[in-house]
């Protein structure tokens, strides 16, 4: 299992990372979808494919089992708490500013609906190409730049709404609500 | 004569996958086109704001249930889980808090 050590254990802090961001939930939440995500790889490991490539693997097998969480959530009722992303994401920030621009730019991204928000993550945070997001995610190349086309835009056009309906000074915690 | 500039070569600039000579291209137009490259700038500035943003959950170090060569070694009948089944342990028990568990011990 030497080589399953060098080549996944590198990959697990940009597994975190990915779960927390796909995911509306919190951190131990996340990483639980983490551990069953290795699990699996560690059961498949022998199986693999030689040509395949691990870090696609793991993603795609990450992706897959926080899909369905989502889906079990939504059919359950699941409360939605506020933020996810942003409340998850709990790093001190260079400026209290920057923090402040962080958290609306997270709380923005938990808005786009999943197919969105995945392809945003995968491709401008997780470095991976379009044609390894589109194994990921198993669509076509296609639908992964319709996607993130989508996905940008309409990040956009919520931090422009932020911003137009925020004045310039820090505002006040208000409660959100959610759909 | 260069193809014409496509939605798709404006994520490729933004992702900076594109070749030299075609992002050239893309940024000769963008000089062409202030409404689009305001688009396009906001797109890049989205896509660092979302890297300093969720970057700090990489560098956090990674919790004790996410060690994968407790998992592997969890997996060894030696270990005394059961026939090589995974463990499905999700609190902080770790080797120093229960030794006589014999998981990981010399």
């Amino acid at each position: 299992m030497k080589d399953m050590m060098l080549l996944v254990e590198p990959l697990i802090p940009a597994l975190r990372r990915y779960a927390r961001s796909l995911m509306r939930a919190d951190a131990a939440g996340t990483d639980d979808l983490v551990q069953d995500c290795l699990e699996r790889a560690i059961t498949r490991w022998h199986q693999r494919r030689a040509d395949g490539d691990v870090r696609t693997r793991l993603f795609t097998i990450l992706h897959n089992l926080a899909v369905n969480r989502m889906r079990q959530r939504t059919r359950r009722g699941w409360d939605v708490p506020i933020g996810g992303a942003a409340e998850a994401a709990t790093a001190r920030p260079p400026t209290q500013e920057a923090g402040l621009r962080h958290r609306e730019l997270l709380r923005a991204l938990d808005q786009l609906p999943e197919e969105q928000r995945s392809v945003l993550v995968l491709v401008s945070v997780e470095d991976l190409s379009y044609a390894e997001a589109a194994t990921v995610l198993d669509v076509p190349i296609g639908t992964v730049m319709s996607r993130l086309s989508r996905g940008r835009e309409r990040l956009l056009r919520i931090m422009e709404a932020e911003a137009a309906g925020q004045p310039a000074t820090l505002r006040p915690t208000t409660l959100r609500r959610v759909k | 004569m260069s193809p014409p500039i496509t939605e798709d070569d404006l994520h490729g600039y933004v992702d900076q996958v594109l070749a030299p000579e075609r992002r050239a291209e893309v940024e000769a137009y963008l000089a062409e086109h202030p409404e689009v490259a305001r688009r396009v700038a906001g797109y890049a500035a989205q896509r660092d704001g979302l890297r300093r943003a969720l970057g700090p959950v990489a560098e956090e170090p990674v919790p004790p249930q996410l060690s994968l060569a407790r998992m592997i070694e969890a997996r060894r009948p030696s270990a005394g889980i059961g026939p090589g089944r995974p463990s499905r342990r999700r609190c902080c028990c770790w080797r120093s808090v229960a030794p006589a568990a014999g998981l990981g011990a010399a």
